[in-house]
């Protein structure tokens, strides 16, 4: 438990805008940027990724505390009261996230009809849970202390997602100023749960002429966990040891989960010769979970008053009435948990970019100034610019909003540098590099440099690799 | 003044490759200090969680003869309170406080009797108390709280369910009144077992 607690609060310093791939959105040089955006330039005929290692994207964070607020060398304070004052601290819409993504395939190239067609398969896992600030309290001080406040079940909200994307877009530019891109998707679902529409209260209350000292009511409880993928895992005899989950798992992945499919769509607008815009919308779509699935339900009210005696007469020997048993039973008949199988769909969450570049100063390598002829030059070395992001997620959509400064030093090596304002992190600086070393590609991306220092104040992380071999 | 890049090579290329030098040194220098996380052995969840225990409401009529005490009615009840010795119960709960709130109006004296008995039926943990009387007819209140120190918890603990006897000290069986009982139970929790 202790493992699984100090796992959790790892997580809890590693979050941000999750997905959010600020650093890699508009960097032509790195094929990968076309996930961000299908629409984006490409500036080479064909790639291959290294199998594996082509992409390697690990996001996570916590908005609302960080590893050093729990775990802090302290003389002044112990471990439970900085708990205690994190769950006060945070509310019902502070959210740990964790979002990592390997790509196992990608490839691409440009056909004699300057359509540059690429695909790919990647695994991705994606959770979300919003702090339950109401049952924080209620699980870590009991009720003693809230005699009378009704704890919010709908506090309650958690989804999680992991699956294997298949994916074959197409990209071209229409015009001399405009490109567009648009990418297929299928999912296949290794397994997903979600308890993002939960209802009810929970209060004790002193009692107004009831029977007890206390009415302890729950009241209008509607609070539900969808799951797939998942039942078979625990329930399944065959499934003994990681040799079986292993396989079963990738059976899964490769297309024997539960089936869904989304595109992603994308624009680059080359307005002047300083400015260009773009803009893309990603997994617009939806997973159809109808096999491996298992629902749990629990609905109702009930009032619990304690255990009424009623004294019957009875024989020596005569055993009382079942009030314990009985309890148990009203329980469960007022406030059933109902195990149902019926399917359900899960919106993929949808992601927005957008962005504004202004290019400037010179070009470089084989793009130098030619000062006889300057108009058809391809100049600017370097962008600055804003970029827009969003995502869906259960309570709301998060935002995020970034200034970078990119940079072209060489032919092979070129760089981005973005400071990153979102809900909750209002200097989030991230650093990206990209090597192009003959036609091997290479890129490194970081967030939260500020942070690097010591990262376990960093309420986000974010981490993104790859290895690539391009042809001009 | 700095020169051109592809004029004057090498202040331009210590530029970027101190910026890239820079950069993946500080990947290099990132680390996680300033933190204990041996200190997950130390988090110790405590709640104090109340929750209503036994209520009833008794008139002489419920009452019958007292075999152990000739000259008084008593009415005795049981119930499960399995929770009780549970290993969650066993492990975490480390004191309790029970509360009871008798309201009478019997003009005549009562004893309460609360017999923890465990599985085997073998009593570890037994409160008791007078429940005081009704001059004339009026309710009147007894208020009852009864501490588990931590000495005696692993006594209560023992037990999964609790024996209630009500003894009133009067053999008429026409005596009028009532009496009425709530309570309720604090349990003190500690979860450093985690």
């Amino acid at each position: 438990m202790r493992f699984v607690l100090i796992i959790i609060f790892l997580c809890l310093g590693f979050l941000g805008v999750a997905q959010n791939k600020q650093l890699l959105y508009g960097v032509s040089e790195v094929p990968q940027s076309l996930l961000t955006n299908p629409g984006g330039i490409v500036s080479y005929d064909k790639h291959f990724g290294i199998p594996f290692f082509s992409h390697l994207h690990f996001n996570g964070g916590s908005s609302g505390v960080t590893v050093y607020d729990i775990f802090q060398t302290s003389n002044t304070s112990d471990i439970n009261s900085r708990i205690t004052n994190a769950i006060f601290s945070m509310n019902n819409s502070d959210f740990f996230t964790v979002t990592q993504q390997l790509e196992v395939i990608s490839f691409g190239w440009r056909n004699k009809n300057d359509f540059y067609f690429s695909g790919g398969i990647y695994q991705e896992l994606d959770m979300i849970t919003y702090f339950p600030k109401d049952l924080a309290i209620l699980g870590w001080e009991g009720n003693r202390d809230y005699i009378g406040y009704e704890f919010d079940l709908s506090d309650l909200n958690t989804s999680g997602d992991l699956l294997t994307v298949y994916h074959f877009g197409a990209n071209k530019k229409i015009t001399d100023k405009l490109t567009l891109g648009a990418r297929f998707k299928m999912y296949s679902s290794i397994f997903n749960f979600r308890s993002t529409s939960n209802k009810g209260t929970f209060v004790t209350q002193e009692s107004d002429g009831g029977p007890n000292i206390y009415d302890h009511l729950l009241q209008d409880a509607d609070v539900q966990v969808q799951t797939s993928g998942i039942a078979s895992l625990i329930d399944n005899d065959n499934i003994n040891g990681a040799g079986d989950v292993v396989s079963h798992v990738m059976g899964r992945a490769l297309l024997g989960g539960n089936l869904g499919v989304g595109i992603d769509i994308g624009a680059t607008y080359e307005i002047n010769r300083n400015f260009t815009a773009s803009a893309s919308v990603l997994d617009l779509g939806a997973v159809f979970h109808t096999n491996d699935v298992e629902n749990y339900r629990a609905l109702g009210s009930y009032n619990l008053t304690g255990i009424n005696l009623i004294f019957p007469p009875l024989e020596d020997g005569e055993p009382s009435f079942p009030y314990y048993q009985d309890l148990e039973d009203e329980v469960k008949e007022q406030v059933p948990i109902d195990t149902l199988y019926n399917k359900y769909s899960v919106m993929r969450p949808l992601k927005m970019n957008a962005s504004l570049t202004y290019h400037f100063g010179e070009g470089y390598g084989k793009n130098e100034c030619d000062c006889l002829n300057r108009e058809t030059t391809n100049f600017g070395n370097q962008g600055l610019g804003i970029q827009f992001y969003s995502i869906f997620r259960p309570k709301q959509p998060q935002f995020a909003a970034t200034l970078f400064y990119y940079r072209r030093f060489t032919e092979f090596l070129s760089g981005k540098i973005t400071y990153t304002v979102d809900s909750f992190v209002s200097d989030n600086m991230g650093l990206m590099a990209v090597g192009d070393f003959g036609k091997f590609n290479v890129y490194l991306g970081v967030d939260n440099l500020l942070r690097y220092g010591n990262l376990a104040k960093a309420n986000h992380v974010s981490l993104q690799l790859g290895f690539n071999i391009k042809y001009q | 003044m700095f020169l051109t890049f592809n004029k004057c090579l090498i202040p331009k290329d210590m530029f970027k490759y101190s910026c890239l030098l820079l950069f993946f040194c500080t990947l290099l220098f990132s680390c996680v200090k300033d933190t204990d996380f041996d200190q997950a052995d130390a988090i110790t969840p405590s709640q104090e969680v109340e929750v209503n225990f036994i209520y009833f409401t008794l008139e002489i009529d419920d009452f019958q003869m007292d075999p152990l005490s000739e000259g008084s009615l008593a009415v005795i009840d049981t119930t499960e309170v399995r929770f009780l010795d549970d290993d969650f119960a066993v492990d975490n709960i480390v004191a309790a406080e029970f509360f009871f709130k008798f309201t009478n109006t019997f003009p005549v004296g009562l004893d309460a009797d609360f017999t923890f008995l465990s599985e085997e039926n073998e009593p570890f943990y037994t409160i008791n108390f007078p429940i005081q009387i009704s001059e004339d007819g009026s309710p009147v209140l007894t208020e009852f709280t009864q501490l588990v120190t931590a000495e005696d918890i692993e006594l209560l603990t023992l037990n999964d369910k609790v024996v209630v006897t009500i003894r009133i000290q009067t053999d008429n069986q026409t005596l009028e009144g009532v009496l009425n009982l709530q309570s309720k139970a604090t349990y003190f929790l500690e979860f450093s077992d985690l």
